[in-house]
C-alpha cells in the first residue's frame, strides 16, 4: 500500500496552491524514494515538475509504484478543512486504485477528519527533460520576483528578461508606455532573502508572457528564494526549493520576437 | 490656354522641355534634360536594364497578333493596376481575362458579374467603368478600340490621360509618355523636381518632361521601364541607387555624392575647392520647381527628399451600426439581409448588410434604435427577437475614410418577420452564407460577416496574433512515453 504522513500540513497546501492553476489534473506518482508530479497547462505553453523526496514526510511507505490522478479543484475543496499545522497523511491501494484517502489531524490530536477523492484517468504525455547548461542563473527573494511580474502586468502581456554584466532587466512595453525594472548583482548584503546573484556565462534576452510567471508565482510561500535559469532560444525554469527535500520548477516557452 | 499647347507640344523630337514651362516663375534650366545626348543615353540604359530585369507579368505576354485584343488586355491591366499593387492585380487579370477574353464578351457582362470579379481590389467604380468602356466600344465604335491616345482618353468612360497614353504607346506604339506614381518618383529625383507634385502645374511640367523623354522606336517598353524602375529601383523608401541604371544622370544623387565628398574632404581636412563643385542645384526662391525655402533639403534624407509630397489630411473618422439580421427560415436554412449600396459614391452596387451612419458617441441603445428605423424603412420588421447581441466592432480603412463598424446580430425566425413595401429605392435580398460568396461584397462587409464567428474581431485577432508568437513547449522538450491515442 501507500501511506505517506507529512507533520507540516501547510506544505501540502502551498504546493497544491502553486500547481492547480496550471495545471488542473496532475498525475502523482509516487515510488519508493519520492513523489513527483508532472503537468503541462492546456495550452502546452508551461509545464510544472514537482518533486518531493520521502524525507519530506515523517512516515512514508511505498510497497509499490503507483499513479494517483488528482483532479486538483477537488484536492484543493479537502485541503481547505485542513489548517496550517494539521497533519495530513495521504493513502492509497497499491494496485490500480480509484480513490486516495486523506486523513487530517488537528496538532493536538482532539479533531480528525478524513475524505475520500474520487481518481481521474489521467492520459497526458510526459516530457522528457533533458539537463541543460544555462546561460544565465539569477537567484533572488521569491517575493521581489513575484513584485515585479505583478507590477509589470499592469503595463504589458509580457516580459523582455535581459541579463548582462551582472544585472538583470525586466522591461515589459504595452499600449500605455514602457517599463523597465533593473537589478544588480549584490551578493554582499547580509541576510539572503535580500541579496541577487546573477551567475552569468553569456548573456541573454528573452521575452516570455507573463500570464504564466503570475501563475509560478503563486510558489512564492513555499521558499524565500527563487531561481531564474534562461538560455538563448530555450524555456526559461524557474525553480523554488522545498527546504532540503524537494523542489518546484517550472518550464515555460520564450516568446517568438515579432518579426514584423 | 498654355497647357493645352503643352500637351501638343509632345510630338516635336525635342529634347529640351525647357521651352514649353507651365506655372509662374523661372525654372532653373537643371529641371529639365540638357541636350539630345543625355536624353538618348537615358532611354538606352533604361531599354537595356528593362530587357535584363523587366518582371514576368502575365499582360506582358502577348501570344497572338490581334491589335484589338492586344488593346483590350492592356486596357484591363492598366485599370486594375491603378492604386493596387501589381502582385495584387496579376490572379484578378488571370481570371478576368478568362472569363472575358474579347472587349465582346465583356460588354455583354453584366454589373453584378464585374463586380463580383473585381470584389477585393477596391475602387469598385473602375470595374463598373471597364464594362461601360466595352460597352461604349461595341455600341458606338464598332467594336474597335481607339489606337490613339487622344482618341482614348475622349471616347473610352474611364480612361484618362495615363491609361490612354499607356495603353497606346504599349499597344500601338505611340510616342508618348507617361506619368503615374512611379514615374513622378523617378523623375522628380532625376530633376530635382521639389515642387508639390499635388499641383496640376507641377503634373503639366512632369508630363512635358516624360515626352520629352520617351523613346520613339520602343515608347511602351520605354514607358513601362521608367515604371518599373521606380517600383523596383527607385523605390520610395531605401532606394537601391549603387543598382540604378540612370544613376548617372540623376541630379538628385549627384547631389548626394557631392555632399559625401564635401563632408569626406572636410574630415581630412582639406577646404573643398569650391570650383569643382559648380554644377550643383542650389534651390532658388524664384525657380517654382526647385524645394521651397520652407522646406529645405534634407540631407538625412538623400534622394527620398523627391518627389515632394503634400502634408496629407488625415483620414476622416466614420462611425456606422450594422445589423445582420439573421432569419432562421421554416425550411431550416439561415439566411441574411442584404441591402445594395446606391449606384454612386463609396462602394457604389455593392451588397453589403444593413448599417447606418451613427454619431461617433452613439450608445448601444441608441445605435439599436437607428438600425431598427433603418430596417423599417426597409420595410422589414421583426416581430420577435430570439437572440439579440453586439458582436463588438472593426475597422476598415478606406483610403480617405477610417471607418469603424459596430455590429449587431439580430436572429429571428422566419414567422416572425414581417415585409413590407419598402420606402426606400434600394434592392435588398435574402441569402444564405453561400450564396453571398457570389456575390459582389467589399472585404470591410466581409471582414463584418467573419464577426460573427468571431474571427475577425479586434479582441480574437490579438489573441491569434499572440498564438502566433508563443511556441509550446512541446518543440523543446521531447515527449517521454508514446502517444497513448
Amino acid at each position: 500500500m501507500f501511506e505517506a504522513r507529512l507533520q507540516q500540513g501547510g506544505l501540502l497546501k502551498k504546493i497544491l496552491e502553486a500547481v492547480r492553476e496550471l495545471v488542473s489534473d496532475g498525475l502523482w506518482d509516487c515510488d519508493g524514494s519520492a513523489i513527483t508530479l508532472q503537468g503541462m497547462d492546456s495550452s502546452h505553453v508551461a509545464l510544472v515538475e514537482m518533486y518531493l523526496r520521502a524525507e519530506a514526510f515523517d512516515h512514508y511507505r511505498c510497497d509499490r509504484n503507483v499513479s494517483l490522478g488528482m483532479n486538483h479543484a477537488h484536492l484543493s475543496k479537502i485541503l481547505k478543512c485542513a489548517n496550517n499545522d494539521d497533519i495530513i497523511t495521504l493513502k492509497a491501494a497499491d494496485q490500480d486504485p480509484d480513490t486516495c484517502s486523506l486523513i487530517l489531524e488537528s496538532k493536538g490530536g482532539e479533531k480528525t477528519s478524513d475524505f475520500v477523492v474520487n481518481l481521474v484517468r489521467i492520459d497526458a504525455d510526459q516530457l522528457g527533460i533533458p539537463e541543460t547548461e544555462y546561460s544565465a542563473h539569477i537567484k533572488m527573494s521569491a517575493g521581489e520576483f513575484q513584485r515585479i511580474c505583478r507590477d509589470l502586468s499592469q503595463f504589458g502581456d509580457a516580459v523582455q528578461i535581459s541579463c548582462s554584466k551582472q544585472e538583470v532587466k525586466f522591461s515589459s512595453t504595452g499600449e500605455t508606455g514602457a517599463a523597465n525594472i533593473t537589478l544588480s548583482h549584490s551578493a554582499t548584503v547580509d541576510k539572503e532573502e535580500e541579496s541577487v546573484t546573477v551567475d552569468l556565462k553569456e548573456p541573454v534576452d528573452l521575452t516570455f508572457a507573463l500570464r504564466f510567471l503570475n501563475l509560478f508565482s503563486k510558489a512564492s510561500p513555499i521558499s524565500e528564494m527563487v531561481t531564474l535559469s534562461l538560455s538563448q532560444d530555450a524555456p526559461l525554469v524557474v525553480e523554488y526549493k522545498i527546504g532540503d527535500s524537494g523542489h518546484i520548477r517550472y518550464f515555460l516557452a520564450p516568446k517568438i520576437q515579432e518579426d514584423e | 490656354m498654355k497647357r493645352k499647347q503643352l500637351s501638343s507640344s509632345t510630338d516635336e523630337d525635342s529634347a529640351a522641355g525647357s521651352s514649353s514651362l507651365p506655372g509662374s516663375g523661372e525654372i532653373c534650366s537643371a529641371h529639365s534634360f540638357q541636350d539630345d545626348f543625355e536624353v538618348s543615353s537615358i532611354r538606352s540604359n533604361l531599354l537595356g536594364w528593362y530587357d535584363e530585369n523587366k518582371r514576368d507579368l502575365p499582360w506582358r505576354k502577348c501570344s497572338h497578333n490581334d491589335v484589338n485584343r492586344r488593346l483590350y488586355e492592356v486596357w484591363v491591366s492598366e485599370i486594375m493596376c491603378q492604386q493596387t499593387q501589381v502582385g495584387t492585380v496579376i490572379n484578378y487579370y488571370n481570371k478576368w481575362i478568362k472569363k472575358w477574353p474579347t472587349v465582346e464578351r465583356l460588354a455583354k457582362a453584366s454589373v453584378d458579374q464585374v463586380i463580383e470579379a473585381w470584389a477585393g481590389l477596391g475602387y469598385y467604380s473602375r470595374g463598373r467603368r471597364l464594362l461601360e468602356g466595352s460597352q461604349v466600344v461595341m455600341n458606338d465604335l464598332d467594336g474597335k478600340i481607339p489606337h490613339s491616345s487622344a482618341e482614348l482618353m475622349k471616347r473610352i468612360p474611364g480612361v484618362g490621360r495615363y491609361t490612354a497614353c499607356a495603353i497606346a504607346s504599349i499597344s500601338c506604339k505611340e510616342p508618348v509618355g507617361v506619368v503615374d506614381g512611379n514615374v513622378i518618383r523617378v523623375l522628380s529625383r532625376m530633376r530635382c523636381i521639389g515642387a508639390d507634385t499635388s499641383q496640376p502645374a507641377t503634373m503639366e511640367y512632369l508630363w512635358s518632361l516624360a515626352n520629352n523623354l520617351v523613346d520613339h522606336e520602343r515608347p511602351g517598353d520605354f514607358n513601362q521601364s521608367v515604371m518599373e524602375l521606380g517600383a523596383t529601383v527607385c523605390t520610395p523608401k531605401n532606394p537601391a541607387c549603387s543598382t540604378c541604371p540612370v544613376s548617372g544622370y540623376c541630379m538628385a544623387y549627384k547631389k548626394v555624392e557631392r555632399e559625401k565628398k564635401l563632408s569626406e574632404e572636410r574630415l581630412s581636412g582639406k577646404t573643398p575647392d569650391e570650383n569643382e563643385n559648380v554644377k550643383d542645384i542650389e534651390d532658388t526662391a524664384s525657380c517654382s520647381m526647385c524645394l521651397p525655402s520652407s522646406e529645405p533639403w534634407d540631407k538625412a534624407q538623400g534622394v527620398m527628399n523627391f518627389p515632394r509630397k503634400a502634408k496629407k489630411k488625415p483620414p476622416r473618422e466614420q462611425k456606422n451600426g450594422v445589423c445582420l439580421v439573421q432569419k432562421m427560415t421554416n425550411d431550416g436554412h439561415i439566411k441574411y439581409l442584404m441591402v445594395q449600396r446606391p449606384e454612386k459614391g463609396l462602394l457604389a452596387s455593392m451588397w453589403e448588410f444593413p448599417s447606418v451612419e451613427i454619431s461617433p458617441d452613439c450608445t448601444e441603445t441608441k445605435r439599436r434604435e437607428e438600425e431598427e428605423q433603418y430596417l423599417n424603412l426597409l420595410g422589414v420588421k421583426v416581430q420577435k427577437i430570439n437572440q439579440r447581441s453586439s458582436l463588438g466592432d472593426i475597422v476598415h480603412i478606406f483610403s480617405h475614410i477610417r471607418q469603424t463598424y459596430e455590429i449587431d446580430l439580430v436572429v429571428a425566425l422566419e414567422d416572425d418577420i414581417t415585409e413590407s413595401e419598402p420606402e426606400t429605392d434600394q434592392n435588398m435580398k435574402w441569402v444564405t452564407s453561400k450564396e453571398m460568396e457570389d456575390m459582389g461584397i467589399s472585404t470591410a462587409m466581409k471582414k463584418v460577416f467573419g464577426a460573427i464567428d468571431g474571427s475577425t474581431t479586434n479582441k480574437n485577432k490579438r489573441r491569434k496574433q499572440d498564438e502566433k508568437n508563443q511556441p509550446k513547449l512541446d518543440r523543446f522538450f521531447k515527449r517521454k512515453t508514446p502517444s497513448k491515442t
